[in-house]
């Protein structure tokens, strides 16, 4: 497992993430929205996308220009096996910790 | 809907993040928008996308600045420094601004907060009070003055009070320090304190204990300056001195702060001070009535003060004679008696609050005229530059780089002026060149709040001067600004009028104020005080020894000498004679009478001091009855209405109290101003003492060297002991102006500040103006205009400005100069004249500044500006 920490946005977001395979800042905040009905600003996930990229959780590619972009090429992100690790050790950790409750 | 990402925005994101962030940013936030829209609400989607825009600063934190951040500073202060030297005058100019705002603005402030830090450095200072009464007679003036027996009642009967202090304000009263035995006299300043002063006042002991200070008699407590003096490096500690020729033991050596309303040079307890016959008020410490010098201080519990104040009035109710006047207490914040004017006879010299504040608000204009001014001159200059920076831009310099080279020089300018301006500062500490009220207290702008409030200002200043040019910057494209074609964005005349408007109502209200200023001054002190001020000197005696025959002889020796006219004495000096209105003189067979204040005074008083005698006599020697007489003024025998004054016997009553002493007039004397202009003249009546200390001699000719001579060594002759003074009355005459004077002096100063950076802005604005009528003119040039012409359409809208702000300014100027003359008793009329000289000299001061940019550009040849077409 990583050594790096996960915060619950964050955490949030690589879920998100894994969910949807190849996706975009613009998509991600849109599931964000639908799933979580929570209000959050796009700059806010694209620094989340950024750091989790940066941390090695997050793995991205360019992908084509639509003109809905004002032909803007699109970055997408999946999730890579580090970050899938992470998440789920995060996901038995609290399995655990309910059990004893 | 949006297609593309919007131009402004794009710049916003550009200075925030990395180029390929942006990128991916620009498409995320663009499709988020449209995902908005479909949704429905329009408003909402437009919201989101601004808000998206903005945060998007907080990449600033992630983006990769490497190297180029170094390199780019470094680049922009070659290019300041380039600069700097390309445009000396302008930089100068700039600089010059500043520096002079931010010296004048930092003076005021250190002023202004030592002003205000006066006794606030005892503990609980905020809960420390001097209590204070308003009689309700028909005065109804608030006094500072309370009854001696207060600190016993109120110590025994008050609920909520923590600690009373009492003190007696012997302000003009001088006392004979001498040590060692055998060594001449210092005439030096006292007051008599209750011994538990310093359980309430902790001052700083450099020696000895507050505890033990005055656990005895005959002890005294003096400060460090005088220790300084008188023993040097040695200690004073246990030293015995002589006080009007008895021994003292100093038991202490305090810090007297500059910043405390308490003056003097040493204190006395009052029992001690009761106890030797310094001064005779035997009935002060029996009779509730007598309130007059009597200080008291107290340390209320938290919240308590109007519990305090009602058992206060209970308590005065209950000690009052029957025909005493009610009173209401108040209780003043010690830290507010400095600048408080509300009452007359403090301890020192209070501030002045009002000419405080008003100085303070000067400022505030001083330093916002900078800002505006500063970032005016700015956006000015970025136009000058602008095929600079075309060309940087093409050459490859982003307009990020432009923005951070905008704002580093701008830091740069504002952060060399403000250092010049503290080290000014701390050069001029103590050492103003002119005569000032106002002192510079470098002290006052080395703590953290005055340093954070500096940094603030460069902080704000920066901005509000760097956010135009980088606005203009975003906003410019190169290929045009090469082609010599400015935005016009930033040339909107209505906004340049009226900022131009706002420096122009501000000098003319400054200079017409000014010139009512000069008029009262001058007529104040040309005015006729109603006696002699030229030839006449006097001198101080305290030598008050019991033993002593204090003046036999003296007065007849000083009128054998040559040269001298007139001798006599009174006891107090002749401008400085009680204030209040406390005895009221009732006509024998009256009920009712008239409120008058009371001078003692010598034989020969009216005579030497050449004030005429309207009827009847002066006191006589020859008359022993003169015991039992008084001479009253002019305004009294007025307020009397007697059909025959002279000979009519009065009752004294002391503050409808007991009746004091029942005299016969036998003079009465012409109004003259005893004190300044300031106040209007109070009904007097005079009393005879004989032996008053202070000797007043008219001379035929005041600078008669002889005469002095002779003066002292009779002096020296009659008073071996006491060192000789000698003050000339003019000079104590204009002394009392000294600070009117001293005040006007400083808003001369800060009034021609004002006046030199309006006329930088104006001449900033009025460049602008020009430079975008070049074109125009040139046009019209080509077509035949002529010179004068040109230079009539520029010169006109510069009048119809600043005749729109002299109408602007009208009410306000009119307002500040009411209230001030409502200060002065004698005072000028209001004039439109004066109005109208106020406004020719400021409009002769417009139309020299903005004449060279308007006949620069009326004498341009129109090939040289229409070139670039």
């Amino acid at each position: 497992m990583s050594n790096e920490s996960l915060g619950v946005l964050e955490e949030t977001v690589l879920l998100i993430v894994m969910r949807e395979g190849a996706i975009n800042g613009a998509e991600v905040l849109r599931k964000y929205v639908e799933l979580l009905n929570r209000n959050i600003s796009l700059p806010a996930i694209v620094s989340v996308l950024k750091r989790l990229e940066k941390k090695g959780f997050l793995d991205s590619s360019l992908g084509e220009a639509t003109s809905e972009r004002g032909g803007k090429r699109k970055r997408l992100y999946s999730a890579t096996a580090n970050g899938i690790e992470a998440a789920r050790a995060i996901q038995d950790n609290r399995n655990m910790l309910w059990s004893g409750i | 809907m949006m297609n593309s990402f919007p131009r402004w925005a794009s710049a916003y994101l550009r200075l925030f993040c990395d180029s390929d962030i942006q990128q991916e940013l620009e498409g995320d936030i663009l499709s988020n928008y449209h995902w908005r829209c479909e949704n429905g609400k329009k408003i909402a989607a437009r919201l989101h996308f601004l808000r998206d825009v903005l945060l998007t600063a907080r990449f600033l934190f992630t983006r990769n600045f490497g190297p180029s951040m170094m390199q780019l500073a470094q680049s922009s202060i070659k290019m300041y420094l380039r600069n700097a030297r390309g445009n000396k005058r302008i930089f100068l100019f700039n600089l010059a601004g500043l520096y002079i705002g931010l010296l004048c603005f930092l003076a005021i402030y250190s002023f202004h907060q030592f002003e205000n830090s006066y006794d606030n450095s005892f503990t609980d200072a905020d809960r420390l009070y001097r209590i204070e009464k308003i009689n309700h007679d028909q005065e109804e003036k608030r006094t500072n003055s309370t009854s001696y027996l207060l600190h016993q009642y109120a110590g025994e009967q008050i609920a909520g009070i923590e600690g009373i202090t009492g003190l007696i304000n012997t302000r003009y009263d001088r006392i004979n320090f001498q040590y060692p035995e055998g060594t001449p006299w210092h005439a030096l300043k006292h007051m008599v304190v209750k011994s538990d002063f310093f359980e309430i006042f902790d001052f700083d002991f450099i020696e000895g204990q507050a505890s033990s200070a005055f656990d005895g008699p005959q002890r005294t407590v003096i400060t460090y300056e005088i220790k300084e003096r008188l023993f040097g490096s040695g200690e004073a500690i246990g030293k015995i001195v002589l006080l009007n020729e008895r021994p003292y033991e100093i038991t202490g050596v305090i810090r007297l702060p500059e910043n405390t309303h308490f003056q003097f040079d040493f204190l006395l307890d009052d029992k001690t001070f009761f106890a030797n016959p310094f001064w005779d008020k035997p009935r002060l410490a029996t009779d509730w009535h007598y309130a007059e010098f009597i200080f008291h201080y107290v340390k209320i519990a938290a919240g308590r003060e109007e519990e305090v104040i009602e058992q206060l009035e209970s308590l005065h109710a209950a000690k009052k004679h029957e025909d005493e006047p009610d009173a209401s207490f108040l209780l003043q914040p010690v830290s507010d008696i400095h600048l408080d004017e509300s009452t007359d006879w403090e301890l020192a010299e209070n501030g002045n609050g009002s000419f405080v504040n008003m100085i303070m608000i000067l400022g505030i204009i001083i330093i916002v005229l900078v800002a505006v001014n500063y970032s005016f001159i700015n956006i000015a200059q970025v136009s000058h530059r602008i095929k600079e920076l075309g060309l940087r831009n093409i050459l490859g310099s982003s307009k990020t780089g432009l923005i951070y080279l905008i704002i580093i020089e701008n830091f740069l300018s504002i952060f060399t002026a403000t250092v010049l301006a503290y080290a000014t500062l701390f050069r001029l500490d103590g050492n103003l060149p002119i005569d000032l009220p106002i002192e510079i207290y470098s002290s006052m702008i080395l703590n953290g709040e005055a340093i954070l409030l500096t940094l603030g200002l460069v902080f704000a200043i920066g901005l509000t001067a760097s956010l135009s040019p980088i606005l203009y910057v975003l906003n410019f494209r190169p290929i045009s600004a090469l082609q010599g074609k400015i935005s016009t964005r930033f040339g909107n005349s209505a906004l340049l009028k009226s900022l131009m408007s706002v420096q122009v109502v501000i000098s003319l209200g400054l200079i017409i104020t000014m010139v009512f200023f000069h008029e009262q001054l001058n007529y104040i002190l040309g005015k006729d005080p109603g006696f002699e001020v030229e030839n006449i000197g006097y001198m101080e005696r305290y030598d008050r020894g019991e033993n002593r025959p204090a003046y036999v002889g003296f007065k007849e020796a000083l009128l054998n000498i040559p040269g001298v006219n007139g001798v006599t004495n009174s006891a107090q000096l002749p401008l400085r004679w009680p204030a209040g209105n406390n005895y009221e003189l009732v006509p024998l067979g009256q009920d009712e009478g008239i409120m008058t204040s009371r001078a003692w005074i010598g034989y020969d008083y009216f005579k030497t001091l050449e004030i005429e005698m309207l009827e009847g006599r002066e006191f006589s020697r020859e008359m022993v009855s003169d015991t039992s007489a008084i001479i009253i003024s002019e305004s009294a025998s007025r307020e009397l209405g007697l059909q025959t004054p002279l000979g009519q016997k009065v009752k004294i009553f002391f503050r409808g109290g007991d009746v004091v002493e029942e005299k016969r007039v036998i003079g009465i004397v012409k109004d003259f101003n005893y004190r300044t202009l300031h106040s209007a003249l109070m009904p007097h009546y005079y009393i005879l003492a004989p032996n008053g200390p202070v000797v007043t001699v008219n001379f035929n000719d005041i600078n008669n060297q002889r005469a002095h001579e002779q003066i002292r060594s009779l002096w020296d002759e009659f008073s071996p002991v006491e060192a000789f003074n000698f003050t000339f009355m003019n000079e104590h005459y204009k002394g009392q102006y000294q600070s009117d004077l001293a005040q006007r002096n400083a808003i001369y100063i800060l009034a021609l500040v004002i006046l030199i950076l309006a006329s930088m802005g104006i001449f900033g604005i009025s460049s602008f103006i020009s430079q975008k009528a070049t074109k125009d003119l040139s046009i019209r040039k080509v077509l035949g205009a002529e010179v004068s012409t040109l230079y009539l359409y520029q010169a006109k809208q510069y009048l119809i400005v600043a005749a729109i702000s002299f109408v602007l300014c009208l009410a306000p100027v009119y307002f500040v100069i009411t209230n001030w003359l409502d200060g002065y008793a004698y005072r000028i009329d209001i004039t439109p004249a004066n109005f109208l000289i106020g406004f020719l000299m400021v409009l002769t001061i417009v139309v020299i500044v903005v004449s060279n940019n308007i006949l620069k550009v009326a004498l341009l040849n129109p090939i040289n500006t229409l070139k670039d077409e």
